[in-house]
């Protein structure tokens, strides 16, 4: 057991990379088990557009929690309306690299897509670590 | 200073798990590419 003063450290290590993490590998076996073809790079695309749609799913019922409107004032709809935004501004870029990518898909250009799919659940875990 | 905190947080932890979740694909695709390989040397 760590002593009380590393716990706020680990809540944040939870929050940003716990979190994102848990949800990445969960997507990860779902798309690895539905696919007849092994998982690829290509993969990464669909794995970031559904972490991005699961992270604007989730921060509609962030924010209406109460202690969290209670924290952010009168604007928390607006942060809220914000964080959805950023959402789709990275669904969007998703889109248009799947539209324009060439058939074997570089590592380095998974992880990029992982990497923005990965944006919007950290965006969303950390607004509600930083505004509880 | 609150919002620059928020906005490394997210990059850096992203930056990690990104890194995680693709070791884990990599872990996943060699162990995808034995099974079939074993697959069709038992054919």
């Amino acid at each position: 057991m760590l002593p009380a003063v590393h716990e706020p450290v680990w809540n944040e290590i939870l929050a940003h990379v716990g979190v994102p993490f848990a949800a990445g590998l969960v997507l990860l076996f779902v798309i690895a088990a539905s696919d007849k073809e092994p998982i690829s790079w290509a993969n990464c695309n669909d794995i970031a557009l559904d972490l991005t749609i699961l992270s604007a799913g989730a921060s509609g019922g962030i924010f209406a929690n109460p202690s969290l409107i209670q924290h952010l004032g009168e604007n928390a709809a607006v942060y809220g309306i914000l964080v959805i935004l950023c959402d789709f501004i990275l669904v969007g870029f998703l889109v248009y690299i799947r539209r324009w990518r060439k058939a074997p898909v570089s590592s380095v250009c998974g992880l990029r897509d992982l990497f923005m799919g990965f944006l919007t659940v950290a965006m969303t875990a950390s607004v509600l670590y930083f505004g509880l | 200073m609150e919002f620059l905190k928020f906005a490394i947080s997210v990059v850096a932890g992203s930056a990690v798990a990104t890194a995680m979740l693709g070791g884990v694909i990599k872990v996943v695709q060699i162990l995808q590419t034995r099974a079939a390989a074993s697959k069709a040397l038992v054919r």
